[in-house]
């Protein structure tokens, strides 16, 4: 699925010359028969990817849609959520992929100026990169897997409470000071009686579970989540944390799992590149490549404000 | 702006003589990442001001012009047939349409959730009545 | 009338060679076919998987009904075992048969060459894409061996979130089909971009090529949304993320949001590609211009548009907002203006043309009139207060019947017909071709219009039994359902016999002129050995009747053609 795999070269025929080639109509080593120019192969393969990106943008646009409706209902939500990312990390993150971009944009003019070594040394800066995002969303994904804080049904309510007692007493200890984690000062006692929401929620005899425990109000908080949504019932985590948490690692997920495509497309293209054939009249596959790497960092563009900072 | 036509190199040229290429000063390129850089800096910092309603709606903008330099500059759509950005531009658009229109309807039936969400459990469960 | 079928007059077929090289002797051995570039012999694998996959459905179809013969058990004792039936039918045709059926099948056989084209612009991708749809297939067959689904085509949420059955086969199938279809309408956009020649103006391609575009539009800007349902949806079943299922924190009404957004233009992928082969049928074999040529190029984008804006009225009783309702099912009228130009327009290219019921031209009128009822019933349903009667029931049944097989089908087998003597070089016969098209029409129609009145009375669609009143009108659709299905067995004969002892097809058996018509029977290898010249594809002034051999010669392929 490399975007730039529609642009990878057929070896010319013979036979496939228009008529209305010129006399010298030599074809470009890496034009595909049923073109009649390089340009023409060029902006085709170009308009292709720019399709492409836009089948990408709608299947993001998914996961955004879900974001903005469930941020619109349950605002509560994200204003817990958001506390327990770590928006330095997030930041981290952000500058690492724009700095790829600015050398995978420029590995694109090296490419088109026909710098071959400049060109492999940028691919590998933007591959390094890429390494560097993937290593910082390993070392916050395993932050927050450590704490219980995951998707869906995984989302372990013992964990996370644990871990929110913890970073309360913390905070206790250093008299007031803001952690990143919780700033929220209002996180009540532990209570132990209340079950992680789906591990033990029994199954109702058509095989459909019944609602969660944690979907039930708890006892201090029924008047205040009936209060209107943005009111964070008494015990300080919002009823549903665990769709905060779906959400997050299904749009960073998806999102990684672009980065590794892109990484791949630039790996590939450093190995084919080592035998000079991209210059000035042909260097479609890295243009190519690079607006797909393009457009991984303006989805995350989007996706570090709307996860970590609101 | 100046820079981005300001390049020395003679430009692609295929095997008959079109102009594929269109380079792009080094400087010029790091500039617009110092623009990025810049705006990365300005989210974050008016992330830690609670303005209410009003962060998500800054957020966002800071974002699509983060976005928008992306797209016109490292991706060459500034200099690009305009058809590629209007692709662009329409993705944006059909999932506007998408976002906008399930948005306007969870609004509109959300407070009839609501309170089912709120009631005690058996109300809502698909279980046979007398569970 | 049946002159090009049947008036051989023993004259021998004139451009025909001993031997002639074409596409489907270019090479040999199943490599050859397997990993082929050339978009022709990709259109007609997809036309072997998609018509097989037709057979399926069909037979799930032909149980469906046959249940339904009798109120109570008839030929299982296991209501589940129906549901299953109904939702392996749904999800088959939809998915493998009609969706893919025009544009990636018949599409990708003519749409290169009614440009002019060697092939589309990314043939590795085209070749990607069918291994996408068998993909998807392989996928579906696991499906019915792990015991099938019985969630409805739509694998609505909140039972396709807890159903026992294998929902994450069939759902990773849909989602493998649904990137073999976006990357079939992206090849599509682009060849129609860059490999147009120059003398081909947007407004002098043939009109199948402006509903492809249109349809290819739909495929690249909404499949990528039910990629993500599906994959939702799978998350959901395994890791309950809580975004569509209330048992776990979820909006339900949300996922019919995501689904329709997709499915409902989905219905457009369909119906679309059909439409432009219809407004060449009715041209071609009436031997004239069409009637507002521009009318019916615009009204294909009108309804590739309109098509994003009316999901909504999917879920008119799902709890959707008054509000909502209210402006989908507005919207929802006016997809029916430019629906009506085109067939006004068709009517008004038949009025005063030479037509000629050919096997092709009775399929396009037959797409005329069930189109009609199917659009006119869809109006009932568009309508907030009919809606909420008629909702889930027969006449919905029937309502998308009409549109999806009774016109999108019949639009494909009409475009099969047309091209058959193109893809395979030989003439199919006439008689048999008329005597399978009338048992399918009649049976159609008595199969569903029947169905339009068992709605309207109350019977609940997908029910596995039914109250006794009800019966008669079941065995009538029934039995339509029976002669369908003898009607497609007889075409499924005749074409398969066309193909070892058909006589051989002229290059222009039907007296057309565009530019698919102008290279042999079969096309050979590069379509065209020189770019064609381009001129008015639907001036059928310089295509000349021959009496003596019963063919169509064009002028301007004369010195080849009588050679």
């Amino acid at each position: 699925m490399s975007g730039s795999e529609h642009a990878t070269p057929e070896p010319p025929t013979p036979e496939g010359h228009g008529p209305g080639e010129h006399g010298s109509g030599e074809h470009h080593p890496f034009q595909a028969h049923h073109w009649d120019t390089m340009r023409q192969q060029f902006e085709a393969g170009k308009l292709g990817m720019w399709l492409f990106l836009a089948t990408e943008v709608l299947l993001f646009g998914g996961l955004f849609c879900a974001y903005f409706i469930y941020r619109s209902n349950n605002p509560e939500l994200f204003e817990y959520g958001h506390n327990a990312l770590n928006k330095w990390l997030g930041a981290g993150n952000t500058i690492v992929l724009l700095v790829s971009s600015l050398t995978m944009a420029l590995g694109v003019r090296a490419a088109q100026v026909g710098e071959t070594k400049k060109l492999r040394i940028l691919l590998a800066l933007t591959f390094v990169c890429g390494c560097g995002f993937m290593s910082i969303k390993y070392i916050e994904y395993s932050e927050k897997i450590g704490h219980g804080y995951l998707l869906g049904s995984k989302f372990d309510y013992e964990k996370v409470k644990e871990h929110e007692r913890e970073a309360r007493e913390a905070e206790a200890h250093t008299g007031g000071h803001e952690t990143e984690v919780f700033a929220a000062a209002n996180i009540p006692a532990y209570v132990p009686a209340e079950k992680s929401a789906f591990v033990d929620a029994p199954r109702g005899p058509s095989g459909i579970a019944p609602i969660a425990e944690e979907v039930k109000p708890g006892h201090g908080a029924e008047d205040g989540a009936h209060g209107g949504p943005g009111v964070l019932p008494s015990e300080g985590r919002p009823r549903n944390a665990h769709i905060f948490f779906s959400i997050y690692f299904m749009m960073t997920g998806l999102h990684g799992i672009h980065v590794l495509i892109g990484m791949a497309v630039i790996a590939w293209l450093f190995v084919t590149s080592r035998d000079n054939r991209f210059g000035p009249s042909y260097f479609a596959p890295v243009e190519i490549g690079g607006l797909y790497w393009h457009l991984v960092d303006l989805i995350w563009i989007y996706l570090f404000p709307l996860l970590y900072l609101i | 702006m100046s820079h981005s036509e300001s390049t020395t190199t003679p430009g692609a040229v295929d095997t008959r003589g079109e102009h594929l290429a269109h380079p792009v000063a080094v400087k010029f390129m790091a500039g617009i990442l110092g623009a990025l850089m810049l705006l990365t800096i300005i989210t974050v910092a008016v992330s830690e001001v609670d303005l209410g309603n009003a962060n998500l709606f800054i957020a966002m903008i800071v974002a699509s012009m983060k976005a928008a330099l992306v797209a016109l500059f490292f991706m060459h759509l500034r200099w690009d047939k305009p058809f590629n950005g209007l692709i662009l531009v329409g993705s944006f658009l059909f999932l506007g349409i998408f976002i906008g229109f399930a948005l306007l309807d969870t609004k509109e039936y959300h407070h009839e959730l609501t309170p089912m969400l709120d009631t005690p459990s058996q109300k809502v469960q698909f279980d046979e009545p007398g569970q | 009338m049946n002159a090009p079928e049947t008036g051989t007059a023993a004259a021998p077929i004139v451009e025909a060679p001993p031997t002639p090289h074409h596409y489907l002797n270019h090479s040999k051995g199943f490599l050859s076919w397997a990993l082929t570039l050339d978009h022709k012999r990709i259109g007609v694998m997809y036309l072997v998987g998609i018509l097989g996959c037709f057979g399926l459905g069909g037979v799930f179809a032909l149980l469906v009904r046959t249940e339904l013969w009798s109120p109570g058990p008839t030929i299982t004792s296991d209501p589940n075992m129906y549901n299953m039936w109904f939702t392996v039918h749904g999800a088959v045709m939809v998915f493998l048969v009609i969706i893919p059926g025009v544009p990636a099948a018949l599409g990708n056989f003519v749409l290169p060459i009614m440009l002019g084209a060697k092939d589309v612009a990314f043939p590795k991708l085209n070749l990607g894409s069918f291994y996408l749809w068998v993909g998807g297939a392989i996928f579906f067959i696991l499906t019915l061996l792990m015991g099938g689904v019985d969630s409805g085509w739509t694998f609505y949420t909140p039972y396709s979130a807890v159903t026992k059955t294998a929902v994450i086969p069939a759902v990773t199938g849909v989602f493998l089909l649904g990137f073999s279809s976006i990357f079939t309408g992206l090849n599509f956009i682009v060849t129609i971009h860059k490999l147009r020649p120059s003398g081909m103006t947007w407004f002098k391609m043939p009109l199948f090529l402006w509903s492809s575009y249109a349809t290819a539009v739909i495929q690249v800007l909404a499949t990528p949304v039910i990629g993500i349902t599906l994959l939702l949806l799978i998350m959901e079943r395994t890791l309950h993320v809580g975004i569509f299922t209330p048992a776990y924190g979820g909006d339900p009404v949300l996922f019919q949001h995501f689904f329709w957004f997709y499915s409902h233009p989905a219905v457009y992928i369909m119906i679309l590609p059909a439409m432009g082969i219809v407004s060449e049928l009715i041209s071609v074999h009436s031997h004239k211009r069409p009637f507002g040529y521009k009318f019916i190029a615009f009204s294909s984008v009108a309804i590739a548009m309109f098509g994003f804006l009316v999901w909504g009225h999917h879920m008119f009783t799902s709890t959707q907002s008054p509000a909502m309702n209210a402006i989908f099912s507005a919207i929802t009228f006016s997809v029916s203006i430019p629906s009506a130009i085109k067939v006004f327009n068709w009517l008004a290219t038949m009025w005063g043309g030479s037509i000629r019921l050919t096997v092709p031209m009775l399929y396009g009128v037959s797409f005329i009139f069930l189109f009609s009822i199917g659009g006119l019933t869809g109006l009932h349903l568009g309508t907030l207060s009919t809606d909420i009667h008629f909702h889930d029931t027969y006449f919905v049944v029937a309502h998308f019947h009409y549109v999806m097989m009774g016109s999108a089908l019949i639009g494909m087998f009409g475009g099969l017909h047309h091209w058959w003597p193109k893809l395979t070089g030989r003439m199919f016969d006439h008689t048999q071709g008329v005597i399978a098209w009338a048992f399918i029409f009649v049976g159609f129609n008595v199969t569903f219009f029947t169905q339009f009145i068992l709605g309207s009375q109350g019977m609940p669609r997908r029910y596995y039994d039914y109250l006794p009143r009800f019966e008669i009108y079941h065995k009538i659709s029934t039995i339509g359902s029976y002669l369908m299905a003898a009607g497609f067995l007889v075409m499924a004969y005749y074409l398969l016999h066309s193909i070892f002892a058909g006589k051989q097809a002229p290059s222009n058996p039907w007296g057309a002129n565009s530019l698919e018509w102008h290279c042999t029977s079969p096309p050979p290898h590069d379509n065209f050995k020189s770019p064609p010249p381009i001129d008015d594809c639907y001036d059928y002034g310089g295509v000349d009747y021959d009496p003596r051999t019963g063919q169509y010669s064009s002028r301007a392929d004369q010195p080849a053609a009588s050679s």
